[in-house]
Parts: C-alpha cells; sequence; structure tokens
C-alpha cells in the first residue's frame, strides 16, 4: 500500500510529537520546595497512589503525542495509490493543468478544424475525464506563458473559458509555459497531479538538448504525470511573406514607391504561379506573381518588386498578401509608410556665420534643400529648419524625420536625455564635428562608454587644418557597400579622388560593440561611423559640414551623401513602426496632448478592419508624455488618431515572427524518443484519453480519517483527564 | 501598639514575643468573666444543698431531692484548691513547620501561657515540661505571684531536631506526678497511635485527667498544595518530589484515619481530644474548649 503525501514540508511538523514529553520534564524540573512534617501520611498516599498515577501519566502522554503526530500526518496529506481495494479504493482526485499551444501555427485550417479547434476540444475532453473534486487551471502556451484560469473547482468554467480562446499570433515556445507549470501545480494540492500539453509539436518549440530538457520537464515531473497531447497537421502547405521592404530611398507623392516581399515555401510541395498583391489603404494596387517550384532550398524563396504611387503625404497601411493558404496568419505582412511631399529635418547650426556660406550649415542646408535658380522654389522633399544649440530645448524632436548637429559645443543633459529618447523612438541623428566639439565632453555625454549615442570614442583631431599644408588626406574607396556609399564604389562617377580632409577627430570604434566604421580616410583614421540606438540610428561624420576642415561641401558628391544620409536615418525610423505582436506602442507626444483622447484603431487586415477602436489618454512619464498602449496582440494595422483631428497621428505595423512558419513538427515516434528518458506519455488524437488516463488514477486521501483519529482521540484524552483528576 | 483582638490574629500571633503580656491579654481581656478554669467541673467538690431562689440555674436542682421532698433544692459545689496543672509542650522537630509565619511550636506556646494565665488566676498550681524524644526542661508546679514569669521562660525554646516519642513522655510524667492532677499536652502528635494510647493509658491509671490539643497547622489539615513540590520531610522522612493535587485525596484520607483512631483511644479513656488549626484565632479555640467543658461540667 503505497502512501505519498502531497504536503511533505508539513510532516516535519510531526516532531512537534516530541511537546507533551518535553513539556512533562520541564514541569517536573519546574518545582517549589518546603519542609513538612506530617510525612507519614504524605508517605502512605504515594505509596496508595503511585503506580496509578505513573500508568494514568503515560497513557495521556502516549495520547497527546499521538495526537500530534496524526495532526502532522493529516495535514501532509496523505495520499493512498494503487489498485487498493477496501474502504480505501477509488479514483484520485485531480489537478489538472491544461497547457494549450495557442501559437500562430494552430491557426493552421484542416478539413476537421483548425489546430486550434482541435486542441480546444482535446483540452475539453481532459476536463470531461477529471473525477468529481477535481481542480483544474489552464494556460496558453506561446512565446510567453499566460495563465487563462486559475486553478479551480469549477470544471464547468474551466470547460467554457477553453472554448472562448482564441490562437495568438505569435510563435511558440513551450519551455516558458513549462517553467510556469510547477508553481500552479503547488496551488493545485491533489492525490494526483497531471499536466496535459496539448500542441501541433513544432520542432521548434522543443528545446533538443538532452540538459536543457530535463531543466524543464524535472521540477513538473517530480510532482505531477505529464502528458503530451499531439494535435497532428497532416501534410503542412504553407507559404509565407516573410519580409516586405520599401525600396525607393524615401517615399514621395511624386513619383511611385517601390517595396520588395520575400516569399518562400514552407511545405514540401512546390508552389507555382503563386500570386502577390499590394494594398495601400485597402485599395489593391499592384499584383505580381512568384514560382516556388523547385525543391532546391535556394528556390523556395523568392523575391517580388510592387509599385505603387501614393496620391498624398502622410501614413499610407501598405500590405503585400498572397492568397490564402491553410495558414493565413503569415500570408500577410504590412508596413506603416510616411509619405512626403516635404520631410522636415532638423539642423543645428553650431557655428553660424555673418554671410552665406559662412555659417556651419549653410552647405548642409542648400545641399538637402536645393533651390531652382530659375523658379526659386525649393526642389527637395527635405525641409530643413536650422535653429541655434540654445533652441533645442524648446525644439519637439519627434516632429521631424531626422535631426543634424553640426559642430555643436558640449550639450545639457537634458538635450541630450531629449536626444537618446528621440533616437531610441526610431528617430535618426547625424553628427558633424568641427572647431567648437570638445571631445571630452562629447565623450562624457554622447559616448558614455558604449552606453550613450556615439558609435566611437573621439579622440584628439589630426591634420594641420590648413589646406595648404600638405598633409590632406582623402576618402577610402574601398569597402563602400553601405547603402549610403555604395554610389562612391565607382570612383569616378562622383570624383572621390578629388575630396581632401585636412582635418577631423580621431575616432576610436571598440570590435563587437554595437558602432561601425562605414567609410575611412586613405590615412585609415575613421570618416564616417554608425551605430544602432534603440529603433533609431546615428551617423558621425568627424570633419566638418562646411568647407573649414575639408573640400567635400564644396564638391558633387556632397548632395548625394548628404541625402541618402537623411534618407538612411529616415528609414530607421520607419521601421520603427513595425511591432511584433504583443509588443507595446509606446509614441512620444507633445505636452498638449496630455489633455487630448487618442484614439487607436486596429486594421487586422485591409479587408478585416475589425473596426475595434480604443480611447486612450496620454500621460506624463519620467521621460516626458508618452502615449503607451500595450494591447497589440493581434497582427494588422494600429492607427492613432487625436480625436478630433483629420490625419492620423501615427501607424503601427504588427507582424508575425515567421519562423513559426515553418510547420515540421514531430511524428508520435520522434517524440518518443525526444522524451525517452522522461515519465511523459505521448498521447495522439486517436488514443482515447478517458481510458488511458483513468487507468492510473486510482488512490484516495486520507487525511479525513486521520483527522477523525485525531478528534476522537482528543475526545478520549478530554474524558480520560476527567477521570483521571483528582476529586475534590 | 495593636489592639487586643488584633493579638489574637494568628499572623500577629507570630510576631509576639511576651507570652505573658499575651497571656493576660487574651484571658483578662477576652476570656475574662466569662469562663472558669479548664478542669472546673473536675476539680470540685460537693459542698451542700440550699433552696432554690429565683435567679439560680434550673440545670443545678438536684431532682432526686425533689422527688422525695418536692422542694427545690439546689446543689452547690465548691472548688478543689491547690490543684495542679501540667502543661507539656511539644518541641520537636515537627513542630516547627509554618505555611507561613506562625509554626505550630510558635501557637502552641501562646496557648500554653494563656492557659497557664488562667488557671494561675484561680490560684491553682502550673508545672510546664518541654519534651521532644524526652523531657528537655521540666519547671516544677507553683501557684505564687511571678511563676508565670518563669513559666514564659521556660517556654521559651526552639524546635529540635529530634523526633517525637509522646508515648514515653506520657509514661514517664504518670510515674512523676505524685498527687493526681490535669495534664494538657500540646503536641501535632505525630507518633505512633498505639505508642500514644499506651501513655494516656497509663496516666489515666494514675488518677491524672488529660486534655490533649492536637495543634496542626493549617496546610497540614487541607494540604492546599497545587503544582510540582518537592517536600523536604522533617523528623528523618525522606524527599518526594510530587504533584499534591493528585494524592490530596489520599493524604487527607490518611489524616482522618490516623485522627479517628486517635479519638477512639482518648473516648476510651474519658480523654478530650481538641484538633486546633494554626490559622484559628487563639481566643476562640480557648473560647469554644472551656464553653464544651463547662457545658459539660455542667450537666
Amino acid at each position: 500500500m503505497p502512501i505519498s503525501f502531497l504536503k511533505m514540508a508539513v510532516l516535519g511538523g510531526a516532531a512537534l510529537a516530541a511537546l507533551p514529553i518535553i513539556i512533562h520534564i520541564l514541569s517536573r524540573r519546574r518545582f517549589r520546595v518546603t519542609a513538612w512534617a506530617a510525612m507519614e501520611f504524605l508517605l502512605e498516599a504515594v505509596r496508595q497512589n503511585a503506580r496509578r498515577l505513573m500508568i494514568q501519566d503515560i497513557l495521556l502522554m502516549l495520547l497527546r503525542v499521538l495526537i500530534i503526530v496524526l495532526l502532522a500526518l493529516a495535514l501532509a496529506r496523505p495520499v493512498l495509490t494503487g489498485a487498493v481495494l477496501g474502504v480505501f479504493g477509488g479514483t484520485a482526485e485531480v489537478g489538472a493543468l491544461i497547457i494549450l499551444d495557442d501559437s500562430y501555427s494552430m491557426r493552421y485550417r484542416t478539413p476537421a478544424g483548425s489546430l486550434f479547434e482541435r486542441a480546444k476540444s482535446r483540452a475539453r475532453d481532459v476536463i470531461r475525464s477529471l473525477p468529481p473534486g477535481s481542480t483544474a487551471a489552464v494556460v496558453t502556451a506561446n512565446e510567453e506563458a499566460t495563465v487563462q484560469a486559475q486553478p479551480t473547482f469549477d470544471l464547468a468554467l474551466a470547460s467554457d473559458l477553453i472554448g472562448e480562446l482564441q490562437p495568438s499570433w505569435r510563435g511558440s515556445n513551450l519551455a516558458a509555459s513549462l517553467a510556469a507549470a510547477p508553481p500552479l501545480l503547488e496551488r493545485m494540492a491533489k492525490p494526483r497531479r497531471e499536466v496535459f500539453i496539448i500542441t501541433d509539436a513544432q520542432r521548434r518549440a522543443f528545446p533538443t538538448e538532452q540538459a536543457a530538457l530535463t531543466e524543464l520537464l524535472g521540477p513538473m515531473t517530480s510532482v505531477a504525470v505529464p502528458y503530451l497531447l499531439r494535435i497532428a497537421p497532416g501534410l503542412t502547405e504553407n507559404v509565407s511573406i516573410d519580409r516586405v521592404e520599401l525600396l525607393s530611398e524615401l517615399p514621395t507623392t511624386a513619383e511611385p514607391v517601390e517595396f520588395s516581399a520575400t516569399i518562400t515555401n514552407r511545405g514540401p510541395v512546390p508552389q507555382r504561379q503563386v500570386a502577390v498583391e499590394l494594398f495601400v489603404d485597402g485599395a489593391k494596387v499592384d499584383t505580381t506573381e512568384v514560382d516556388l517550384g523547385g525543391f532546391a532550398e535556394a528556390e523556395r524563396s523568392q523575391g517580388a518588386v510592387l509599385r505603387a504611387g501614393l496620391q498624398r503625404p502622410g501614413l499610407h497601411r501598405v500590405e503585400v498578401r498572397l492568397l490564402g493558404d491553410r495558414l493565413e496568419a503569415d500570408d500577410r505582412r504590412c508596413l506603416a509608410l510616411r509619405a512626403y511631399d516635404r520631410l522636415p529635418v532638423l539642423v543645428v547650426d553650431g557655428e553660424s556665420g555673418d554671410r552665406l556660406f559662412d555659417g556651419e550649415v549653410d552647405y548642409l542646408a542648400f545641399a538637402l534643400s536645393p533651390v531652382d535658380p530659375e523658379t526659386g522654389e525649393v526642389v527637395s522633399a527635405v525641409q530643413t529648419r536650422v535653429i541655434r544649440p540654445f533652441q533645442l530645448p524648446q525644439e519637439n524632436l519627434s516632429a521631424y524625420g531626422a535631426v543634424i548637429l553640426a559642430n555643436v559645443p558640449a550639450l545639457p543633459a537634458p538635450v541630450v536625455a531629449a536626444l537618446e529618447e528621440y533616437v531610441g523612438r526610431g528617430g535618426g541623428l547625424m553628427l558633424f564635428l568641427g572647431d567648437q566639439v570638445d571631445a571630452d565632453a562629447y565623450n562624457r555625454d554622447l559616448y558614455r562608454d558604449g552606453e550613450g549615442l556615439l558609435p566611437g570614442q573621439l579622440g584628439e583631431p589630426f591634420g594641420s587644418g590648413d589646406p595648404a599644408a600638405g598633409d590632406a588626406v582623402g576618402f577610402s574607396a574601398s569597402g563602400l557597400t553601405h547603402p549610403i556609399l555604395d554610389l562612391f564604389a565607382d570612383p569616378d562617377s562622383v570624383g572621390l579622388t578629388t575630396l581632401q580632409v585636412w582635418r577631423a577627430f580621431s575616432l576610436t570604434v571598440p570590435e563587437g560593440a554595437s558602432g561601425r566604421v562605414l567609410w575611412r580616410y586613405t590615412n585609415g583614421q575613421v570618416a564616417m561611423a554608425q551605430r544602432t540606438f534603440g529603433r533609431g540610428r546615428v551617423l558621425l561624420m568627424t570633419t566638418t559640414a562646411d568647407a573649414e576642415w575639408t573640400n567635400l561641401p564644396h564638391k558633387s558628391a556632397f548632395l548625394p551623401l548628404a541625402h541618402r544620409s537623411v534618407y538612411y536615418l529616415i528609414r530607421s525610423g520607419q521601421e520603427a513602426w513595425s511591432l511584433a505582436p504583443g509588443e507595446p506602442i509606446v509614441l512620444t507626444v507633445e505636452v498638449a496632448d496630455l489633455e487630448r483622447v487618442v484614439e487607436v484603431r486596429s486594421y487586422e487586415s485591409y479587408d478585416r478592419p475589425g473596426g475595434q477602436v480604443d480611447e486612450v489618454k496620454p500621460e506624463l512619464t519620467d521621460q516626458g508624455p508618452r502615449l503607451l498602449y500595450p494591447r497589440t496582440t493581434k497582427a494588422g494595422f494600429y492607427q492613432l488618431r487625436r480625436r478630433g483631428d483629420a490625419e492620423p497621428l501615427a501607424l503601427y505595423a504588427v507582424n508575425v515572427d515567421t519562423a513559426e512558419s515553418d510547420l515540421t513538427g514531430y511524428g508520435a515516434v520522434e517524440l518518443e524518443e525526444l522524451f525517452a528518458g522522461f515519465p511523459l506519455r505521448v498521447l495522439s488524437e486517436e488514443n482515447a484519453l478517458a481510458e488511458e488516463v483513468r487507468r492510473s488514477r486510482r488512490g484516495r486521501e486520507l487525511w479525513r480519517w486521520f483527522l477523525a483519529a485525531v478528534v476522537g482521540l482528543a475526545l478520549l484524552e478530554t474524558f480520560l483527564g476527567r477521570v483521571f483528576a483528582p476529586k475534590e | 501598639m495593636p489592639r487586643l483582638p488584633e493579638y489574637l490574629d494568628p499572623k500577629v500571633l507570630a510576631k509576639m514575643d511576651r507570652l505573658d503580656l499575651l497571656a493576660r491579654f487574651v484571658v483578662e481581656g477576652y476570656l475574662g468573666g466569662t469562663h472558669r478554669s479548664p478542669y472546673h467541673g473536675f476539680a470540685v467538690e460537693f459542698a451542700e444543698h440550699r433552696e432554690y431562689a429565683p435567679g439560680d440555674e434550673i440545670k443545678h436542682i438536684d431532682w432526686r431531692v425533689y422527688g422525695r421532698t418536692e422542694r427545690y433544692y439546689i446543689k452547690q459545689y465548691q472548688t478543689e484548691t491547690n490543684f495542679t496543672c501540667h502543661l507539656l509542650l511539644d518541641a520537636s522537630e515537627s513542630m516547627r513547620y509554618a505555611h507561613d509565619d506562625l509554626s505550630k511550636l510558635h501557637y502552641a506556646k501562646c496557648m500554653a501561657a494563656c492557659l497557664a494565665y488562667l488557671i494561675l488566676a484561680q490560684q491553682d498550681r502550673v508545672a510546664v515540661g518541654v519534651f521532644d524524644q524526652a523531657l528537655r526542661t521540666y519547671l516544677e508546679p507553683s501557684g505564687r505571684k511571678g511563676h508565670l514569669g518563669r513559666i514564659v521562660e521556660q517556654l521559651d525554646v526552639e524546635a529540635g531536631e529530634r523526633k517525637t516519642d509522646i508515648g514515653q513522655i506520657l509514661n514517664q510524667f504518670a510515674e512523676r506526678i505524685g498527687k493526681r492532677g490535669i495534664v494538657i499536652l500540646l503536641s501535632d502528635l505525630f507518633d505512633q497511635p498505639e505508642h500514644i494510647a499506651e501513655g494516656i493509658q497509663h496516666m489515666r491509671f494514675a488518677g491524672h485527667e488529660i486534655i490533649i490539643f492536637q495543634v496542626l497547622d493549617h496546610y497540614e489539615w487541607t494540604f492546599p498544595f497545587e503544582g510540582m513540590w518537592r517536600f523536604l520531610g522533617l523528623e528523618e522522612y525522606p524527599e518526594l518530589l510530587v504533584r499534591p493535587r493528585d494524592l490530596r485525596a489520599s493524604y487527607l484520607q490518611a489524616l482522618v484515619a490516623f485522627n479517628r483512631s486517635l479519638q477512639e483511644v482518648c473516648n476510651r479513656n474519658r480523654t478530650d481530644l481538641i484538633p486546633v488549626d494554626t490559622d484559628q484565632s487563639l481566643d476562640l479555640v480557648l473560647t469554644s474548649y472551656l464553653a464544651r467543658r463547662e457545658k459539660y461540667a455542667g450537666r
């Protein structure tokens, strides 16, 4: 008759059984003393009673010890398991934890319904199979574990709750859910605890190393019996859109914008003439086809180029879509895009001059926003606003696509913090240096030992600063693959060899850090470096933006360099509008917005707008006024608009991680092999769950019996205590 | 200075050194005029008859004479003079016991002083003996003025470390006292009942009257201890660690059995046995006993 205990730790309480003995011994040590004359009568009394008193004492003490031992045993919840007959027989109450894989691969449609519907049906089978008095808890498992139902006796409620569950848009990671299991199991103190993992058993969901499996399953299998219920998708056909990118340097209303989409065949069967469609703001604007016909790995993934003319400036919902297959979650991909007719760029002039082209940024501003000499109109979408450094604290940086600092002296801490916030949220920052720059202050405030905005640490300037001194250096022509610089790869096309720099700061970009050298001078010193900071990018030129240290502003190369740099920075901002499911929206807003309600409209896809509108009020956080919106659980678009405004405030695209699109799963035999070292039963859908599981649910809790014995003994002790008590 | 009634409180008695003063206070101030000596009724002889007159007590009418003469005559008695009372005080180790400040010995000494004063006041003679296993001191009988002072000096003893042997002492005294007298024994009587019986019989055979005051502490009468106690036995008894509550009934039973056997011995020998609790006030003990004797004598 194997007996186990549900609350093993409480067993230690049995040690308290020594208490009556200790009290007895202590009471004999604590006595008072008196001389006594009438000893003859006392001795006579002792002679008459000693034996009786000793037997009474021992009897009462034994009863008290037994009461404490039995109480400790009752509280430790003893369970009789195994096939025991007689009064102890019966079906054990079960604490069942259901871990339901709700990653988006479970949306895969099959003739018998989606994998998730099948999994829910299986989960309800589990609930139905539970003996009366059992408890159940439900956890959904995607990249994170979410407790959908805390341990409850209300099994009907748990079953209804399972019925209402919807699959998520996230990938799967059963490790996270298994790690969440032990605390829940701990709360389900039942003679038998069971864990049901219901999943399509994608390979990517399980760790394959035995050590990792042991770490995950070990704590669970020590307290519960685990079952894995495999929901097999059968033949998996799936084509996914892995990426959608903007090909054009700057999306403007002036000319068509190009997008590239990467389409991958995830299934074993070749897919030919797969139609790829482009939608902008819900309207189909372009269509093409890709052929994923081959079996070779290289032929399974193809790019498609699609075009759209954007009629108006502002935010646009761009969506690439395939004709639906069995897993629609990865058949569309969203891109939030801002089209420009004017691109605001903030240029901070660190050393303004009195005459044209004397100022630090005159060349730069002119290059970014050139004026047609005949019409006098700005012919670029880039609209520069030039300010002095002291005006920086008053600027709302989020209104600009990029910020350029040229030869700006040391910045006060609030401005540095605002810049970090701006870049961290996806803004673009470009820095030119010069004689106003204090390298120590830059390193202290902006480099911060690699934690700040700068891609490297500034050193001493090199070069005489005199173009006539003969120590000028040129720009290196090697390794120019970066999108900003690839046009310099042909040295003759933009006159790279004519460029000269006679003074610049040396810059050390540490290996392995997030900084990256893009361009070097011919003497090997760094000319241009970049780093990714948060969601944004920072570009650093080690020389001046004007002609004081270099002849670059005088050369034709300066114009494409300035434009490409700005577009590159802008693009980082647009990429910041792409989120993973569940990743919260954090938007910097104006102080005035604190009083306004912002509507968040979610578009699940172009043809199913969802219609859900949430209202959010921006909050004042430590970092300033922010709009926080955490409910981005669904893939699709989220448009933010101040109530009453015509124009949206921001647009975010939420896309699935297509690693989940590879539906390759473990077969039943492979799972048996994977879990060979663990007491985990793998059940397929064909197994009759109830019979499989019920057979092993024999057992009964004994605490009631022990408690009854405690009460009985306590009554007996009271009764005997009264009987033994001296009569007055 | 405490007022008289307060002297009779056992707690005050315990601190009272001047036994002569105490005796005077108690007898004159408290008992005075209401009682006669404890041996009244024994130590009297018939004198004559006289005719009944209003105011006489009816109980003194001689009904036999009335039967013969049909007239009421009163029996007149006369107290015998020069009677000797022997006060025997037990000062064995067991008399040392006190649950508070007042030991049995001290209480017995106070009683002895009071009785001595009372007897001397009626011009009778008093002798005092202090004993434990043997007679420790003895003061010859006298009825003179100033004898009380010597008695008090005689009573000024501490409890010894020896056991008591009452039978032996009574035997010795029975032979020692020549003339018939009254022996008043003040003791806890912690001795074998058969030894005590032997002594009493010897006394009675010699024609002496015996009055026994059995002086026990209130705790010895009631055994009210709670919790665990270690009892250090006096008079060569061993130590004992017990929970008294468990033994109370048996203890009291043993005490009652002992006293019953004593009482039987005393009844057989026409001896007064007066149990005394040291928590009782002294005057109450004496008053109630003297009242009893008077009633007995008047019958």
